[in-house]
């Protein structure tokens, strides 16, 4: 078993004349906390779009979990192999409940299909029934099991990114890309998102990527 | 001191466009209520049996506007194109169940096996114009994925066109018959009122009403449901997410098309023949419907299809003009939504377009 859960090498994103992520190399090792500390602009949030496919970088190569290089994958093969992200600013299924924003982030790990669902056939009521578990066990995990049926876009803001982390916990990742977490937080939310990072790393055995405009 | 002036003179000065709209808009009220208030008082004849003729009927109508109309929405809301070759793929579904039922009739099933004839016919059209729709969303509409909204727009005019006379060439021109299986023969008077109550229209309004459940359960319950909503909101996230984007565009497609084909078979029923060009007018109208509902919204369309199956049927006895201006009546109703409310009736709950 590889220590290395990320590897990028020289990885480069212009934007035509604009070089907005130039030559980063960075490792990541299992089961460890990294932070990616920068001002407004500096590319925190391009070199995550980078790693989880929303761009192909123009130069570079990432490696993920030491067997599968990135390059050419779509968003949701990266996310089936085990890369999960937040947002800088909170992007919610917002017409969904809390509940359903979660289980929507199990997708790629069920395994029934539209035929399961129409001919309600014994593998679909188990794993129905098994999500849901699962999902009310992660917004519980995260503190928010109370808003389940809330519709996601009526959650105070703190909790909202709660949510949002419940929901990345959701696809079963192995590194958690979490694009300032604390942003626009007063200093209590910041210190429960701080605890809340922590335990993500020792209890579940997350790797964590971070991005923030300070330290603390 | 700028500013607070222009917002005076903006405030005094009417708005002089939306004051002539709703003028117009006022005016044909008036009007509407005027002539249905004359067609009551002066046409004695008007009996309770001609009003529950057109209300079954309409109610008929409206199945299968909805159905069709589920269909446009389903895309709309997801890629936000409208699809006007849908028409075009009820009609293949169509022509599946007519060839379906032509041949079980050669088999002398339509007697033997009634009831097994009717699903089967069912059964082809959906198939078929499922089919239908997978290969038009493959290559009409998924390569301009990334296009300007207006191309994949004209993309599906031109392939309604080339659907048409495609089957034209290849079906003929003729006019082919429905045969209808007995079981759907005749119909029942109800009472004393005189009201006739086909068979096939039953069959009609009761099978759809049950596709419409199974898709809102569909929808709003299984994962799938959950991961086309969830694409429909925001594809990038959804993609993060672990969705396969891609994958669930096409099976929308799939289930608008199976709505189609079960509404061109019923269409097929109920008209008794099928021909090349007898998905324009109807998609024409399913469309119509959608915007009515609130394009973009499950419920809407399927309210849509019967508000406007309704206005159709009850609408020419109501202002007391002949049943050929029902097109004019159905058209104009989308002109007066377009104006007063574009969103449509049931407004709009879709979430804001993400870039």
């Amino acid at each position: 078993m590889n220590d290395i859960i990320l590897e990028a090498r020289g990885v480069t994103k212009r934007f035509g004349g604009l070089v907005a992520v130039n030559h980063v190399d960075l490792i990541i090792e299992r089961q460890s906390i990294v932070g990616l500390i920068g001002p407004n602009g500096a590319g925190k949030t391009t070199f995550f779009n980078c790693l989880t496919g929303l761009y192909t970088p123009d130069e570079g190569t990432i490696l993920f979990d030491g067997r599968y290089p990135l390059a050419g994958l779509a968003p949701d093969q990266i996310t089936a192999l085990g890369m999960s992200r937040t947002f800088q600013n909170i992007r919610l299924f917002n017409s969904m409940t809390a509940l359903e924003n979660v289980l929507v982030g199990m997708h790629c790990r069920t395994k029934v299909n539209l035929l399961d669902a129409i001919f309600h056939t014994r593998r679909y009521h188990e794993e129905e029934q098994a999500t849901r578990r699962r999902a009310m066990e992660l917004l519980e995990y995260v503190g928010i099991a109370q808003y389940a049926d809330e519709i996601a876009a009526n959650l105070p803001y703190g909790d909202q990114r709660r949510l949002e982390i419940a929901r990345a916990l959701a696809t079963e990742p192995k590194l958690l890309l979490l694009d300032e977490p604390t942003a626009g937080m007063n200093p209590r939310e910041t210190d429960q998102t701080t605890e809340l990072i922590r335990r993500l790393c020792d209890d579940l055995g997350l790797s964590i990527l971070l991005s923030s405009m300070t330290w603390g | 001191m700028a500013p607070s002036v222009q917002r005076r003179t903006a405030r005094t000065l009417p708005d002089f466009t939306a004051l002539v709209l709703w003028g117009i808009g006022g005016l044909s009220i008036v009007l509407i209520l005027y002539r249905i208030f004359y067609v009551l008082t002066t046409q004695e004849e008007l009996t309770a049996t001609i009003w529950g003729f057109q209300l079954v009927n309409g109610l008929i109508l409206g199945g299968v506007y909805a159905l069709i109309a589920l269909g446009y929405t389903l895309v709309y809301g997801i890629l936000f194109m409208i699809n006007f070759a849908h028409g075009e793929v009820m009609m293949i579904g169509t022509y599946a169940g007519y060839f379906t039922l032509t041949i079980l009739k050669n088999r002398g099933w339509l007697e033997s096996q009634p009831v097994l004839t009717l699903l089967l016919t069912f059964l082809a059209g959906m198939l078929t114009s499922m089919v239908m729709g997978i290969v038009l969303e493959r290559v009409a509409y998924r390569p301009l994925r990334h296009a300007p909204r207006l191309v994949p727009l004209i993309t599906a005019i031109g392939a309604s066109i080339f659907l048409q006379n495609a089957a034209l060439r290849i079906f003929g021109s003729r006019l082919r018959v429905y045969v209808k299986p007995p079981i759907i023969e005749g119909g029942w008077r109800l009472g004393e009122t005189g009201i006739f109550v086909t068979r096939t229209g039953v069959l009609i309004f009761v099978a759809s009403i049950l596709l419409m459940v199974g898709l809102y359960v569909l929808v709003q319950y299984t994962k799938f449901g959950k991961a086309m909503r969830a694409v429909a909101e925001d594809k990038q996230t959804a993609a993060l997410m672990g969705i396969d984007v891609d994958r669930v565009i096409v099976q929308t497609f799939m289930l608008g098309s199976v709505l189609a084909g079960a509404a061109g078979v019923m269409l097929g029923f109920h008209n008794s023949q099928v021909n090349a060009f007898m998905g324009f007018i109807p998609g024409i109208k399913a469309f119509t419907a959608a915007v009515l509902g609130g394009i973009g919204n499950i419920p809407g369309a399927m309210f849509g299809g019967f508000f406007l199956g309704l206005a159709e049927a009850l609408g020419p006895t109501a202002l007391g003009i002949p049943s050929q201006y029902k097109d004019v009546i159905a058209f104009s109703l989308l002109v007066l939504v377009l104006i007063f409310r574009p969103t449509g009736l049931l407004g709009e709950v879709l979430a804001e377009k993400r870039a």
